[in-house]
């Protein structure tokens, strides 16, 4: 619906569309895995994969792939938005918000090496 | 089957009452999975991370496309919450739980008896203040125009929501909500879309590492986190159009149900 439409800004345009691509895409993936192993076994698959072997995975059709695939999109794409902010602050010379979005991403690298240690 | 249904409903329950009042939707998705369907907490932890995720991305997307998430101001808060939320983790191992949970009890009826009265600014335009922003709020048909005051105050609040966050286990928005309003005087609206974009970043971090040591369990995460995206579309057009005054009222009542419930844990009852 086109007229409900309102951003404010271009930066508000493009995370909507990251947030929008990222999500459809994770829960389409998702889907298409879940009705697969519901097909094929009657049940979820209890355990994801890692994603360099969800990807081969989900390329070859396969239900634990697809959804580890979806699972791992949903996880990336506030990243992505991130990103996003970055790249649009940018190229709109806004170096406040580059250093806020570049200061973000940061903190999240360093809280996932402090994390995963 | 049942079991599955199950999941989705406390999914959508989740992402309804998240997206409504700016919270992750964690505070019921932990325990639902933990006291109705008897999982272990790691589990229902790792489900919830990539519910609250998968929540705070479909809010964000109502929420922005109605300009009401102010993402600069987002993104600036999400450093000093972020470290903060880093230094609770350690504090956590010197501090007894009772005394967390005691401390969580009186900020939260602190909090619901600072937002009796709306802040100025949130029924008439205030674009005073840094990082001017403006949306339309359908549920008036005005134009909200605002700035952030005391980002500098806000700033170092929202250092302490984030330990506060990370001590007690919850989401920010709690905590987040309150000081977008009460210090920095965003509208309730837009604080609620802001924390809710917000939410997604930080836990999306933590979810990362759940997902990397193989704790998110397809079989429940999945219905769990679609019932989320179906609430959270629910509850941001339901918070779009609901009146400022009733989103305050159900948050207070809301934070009233925690402080009850972090009070009982307190006296260890």
């Amino acid at each position: 619906m086109r007229g409900a439409m309102r951003f404010t800004t271009p930066l508000h345009r493009v995370v909507y569309y990251v947030l929008l691509v990222g999500l459809s895409a994770s829960v389409a993936l998702i889907l298409a895995g879940s009705i697969a192993a519901l097909a094929s076994t009657g049940s979820l698959p209890e355990r994801t994969l890692l994603w360099t072997q969800a990807f081969p995975s989900a390329l070859a059709g396969e239900a634990q792939g697809l959804v580890s695939m979806g699972l791992f999109g949903i996880l990336i794409t506030p990243l992505a938005a991130v990103a996003a902010t970055v790249l649009v602050s940018a190229w709109r010379r806004d170096w406040a918000g580059v250093l806020a979005g570049c200061g973000v991403a940061l903190v999240m690298v360093v809280s996932l090496l402090l994390g995963g240690a | 089957m049942m079991l599955l249904l199950g999941y989705l409903a406390l999914g959508v329950a989740a992402g309804i009452l998240g997206s409504l009042l700016g919270l992750g939707g964690g505070v019921l998705i932990v325990p639902g999975l933990t006291l109705l369907f008897g999982l272990p907490i790691k589990t229902a932890i790792a489900a919830s991370v990539v519910a609250v995720v998968t929540n705070s991305l479909a809010g964000s997307v109502v929420y922005i496309r109605k300009g009401f998430t102010h993402i600069k101001l987002a993104m600036i808060l999400e450093i000093t919450t972020t470290l903060g939320a880093v230094a609770g983790g350690m504090i956590a191992v010197w501090v007894s739980g009772r005394w967390l949970y005691g401390l969580f009890a009186a900020v939260a009826l602190y909090i619901v008896y600072a937002m009796r009265r709306p802040p100025s600014g949130e029924t008439a335009d205030d674009p005073d203040g840094v990082l001017p922003a403006a949306f339309m709020d359908p549920a008036t048909g005005c134009e909200v125009r605002y700035g952030v005051h005391h980002l500098g105050a806000g700033m170092a609040a929202s250092t302490v929501a984030g330990v506060l966050s990370s001590l007690l286990g919850i989401g920010g928005g709690v905590v987040k909500v309150p000081i977008m309003c009460q210090v920095m005087g965003v509208p309730i609206k837009a604080a609620t879309a802001t924390s809710t974009f917000m939410i997604g970043i930080t836990t999306a971090t933590a979810a990362m590492v759940y997902y990397g040591s193989g704790l998110v369990v397809p079989a429940l995460v999945v219905p769990v986190a679609l019932g989320a995206v179906v609430g959270a579309q629910l509850g941001s057009r339901l918070g779009a159009k609901v009146q400022s005054k009733v989103l305050r009222t159900l948050f207070q009542v809301f934070l009233l149900f925690i402080a009850a419930q972090m009070a009982w844990r307190a006296l260890g009852l």
